[in-house]
């Protein structure tokens, strides 16, 4: 099974009234949306609304959701419509449907940055995360940091790093989480009151 | 933890993803490492980082939210797969077999739907050719025969039957 099977088993965990699940989705895809918004709002707390106001919406339409396409493509769609709206609304020009193309958003992986956080604490705390996750990964044994880097970075599916690496899938499996734990042990303290601190 | 980790990268056994799902969305540690792990992914790709307790005013927003129920969908798609096509399959072959057995079956009388109006309520009784008296008549029928409709569907059934009886009346 792939990531599209994740999310479309945590859709219909959600579709059967498990908000939990709807959560997860969340917490996977909540920097990614915002940084679709960053392109076309520039504000960070507006960029903030826009995201909430677009999940929000992305859960009511959750029964009409079929699974025909990825979830992250559907509610890529969602949080197009939701910022052309509000831009509209604001008597701001929305972008023009060829600028947010649907099929752009399964490849959408440019460099695109939030141009402003909400605070400078909360910028500076965004860049010690940064700082902290690349520090780490550089104290990470190579075979660790090998590994999460062609999963997290490259992409490539365990079997593909186990070809890579010369070791079993197991094995691979094991590196990967080995190195995820390092690193959420560093960054924890940098963490907010957000849920991703209570471990 | 490592099941979740393989779970995340889409790496986990079907029958093992409904378990898993359910134990981290019944535990806040396990949720707040899938958050974290989520985070170092997008760290590492370059995302930046949402600093703030957005998922917290999620959280509350979607609290707040009537809960959605959706109709079940009948079938799911994996099973979609699997058994419409064998169904359309076995149908198939129920139809063929179906037309192969029913040209070829010689119905009983008590098979027939109207049977007993078909089963004879009388001794057979012999019945003799009406052949016509004539000679010339017979001639005359023996070369139009060909004509005959009945020659259309018998093939070569009546030529042999026009050379023996030609025989005969040597």
């Amino acid at each position: 099974m792939g990531d599209r099977e994740v999310d479309q088993q945590l859709v219909e965990r959600a579709q059967r009234g498990d908000k939990k699940a709807f959560e997860l989705l969340v917490a996977k895809y909540q920097r990614k949306i915002n940084r679709l918004l960053s392109r076309f709002i520039r504000d960070s707390a507006e960029i903030d609304d826009v995201a909430q106001e677009a999940f929000i919406k992305a859960y009511r339409a959750l029964p009409s959701f079929r699974g025909d396409s990825a979830f992250y493509t559907w509610l890529y769609r969602i949080a197009v419509n939701t910022a052309k709206n509000y831009l509209v609304a604001a008597g701001r020009r929305a972008p023009t449907s060829t600028q947010f193309d649907s099929d752009e958003a399964e490849s959408f992986e440019d460099g695109h940055q939030l141009r402003h956080m909400n605070t400078p604490e909360a910028e500076l705390m965004s860049k010690q995360i940064a700082a902290t996750v690349n520090e780490t990964m550089q104290e990470l044994p190579e075979e660790l940091r090998t590994a999460i880097m062609l999963r997290e970075i490259e992409g490539l599916s365990y079997e593909d790093i186990s070809e890579a690496m010369n070791c079993p899938i197991g094995t691979v499996r094991s590196r990967i989480f080995r190195a995820r734990e390092t690193i959420a042990d560093r960054i924890r303290p940098l963490l907010g009151t957000g849920k991703d601190k209570r471990w | 933890m490592e099941r979740m980790s393989a779970l995340m990268d889409g790496e986990l056994e079907d029958h093992e993803i409904a378990g898993e799902l359910a134990s981290i969305k019944d535990d806040p540690r396990r949720e707040a490492k899938w958050a974290a792990y989520h985070l170092i992914g997008d760290v590492l790709r370059g995302e930046n980082v949402i600093a703030d307790d957005f998922t917290v005013r999620m959280h509350v927003k979607l609290s707040d939210e009537p809960t959605v129920l959706a109709p079940r969908r009948w079938m799911r798609r994996t099973t979609r797969r699997v058994v419409l096509p064998l169904a359309a399959s076995l149908c198939g072959a129920a139809v063929v077999a179906w037309l192969a057995l029913s040209n070829n079956t010689i119905l009983s009388p008590q098979d027939s739907p109207v049977g007993p109006a078909w089963v004879a309520t009388s001794p057979p009784t012999e019945q003799i050719a009406d052949l016509p008296a004539s000679e010339v008549m017979s001639e005359y029928l023996m070369a139009h025969q060909q004509f005959s409709p009945s020659t259309v569907r018998q093939g070569v059934v009546p030529y042999v039957r026009t050379v023996s009886t030609g025989n005969g009346s040597r």
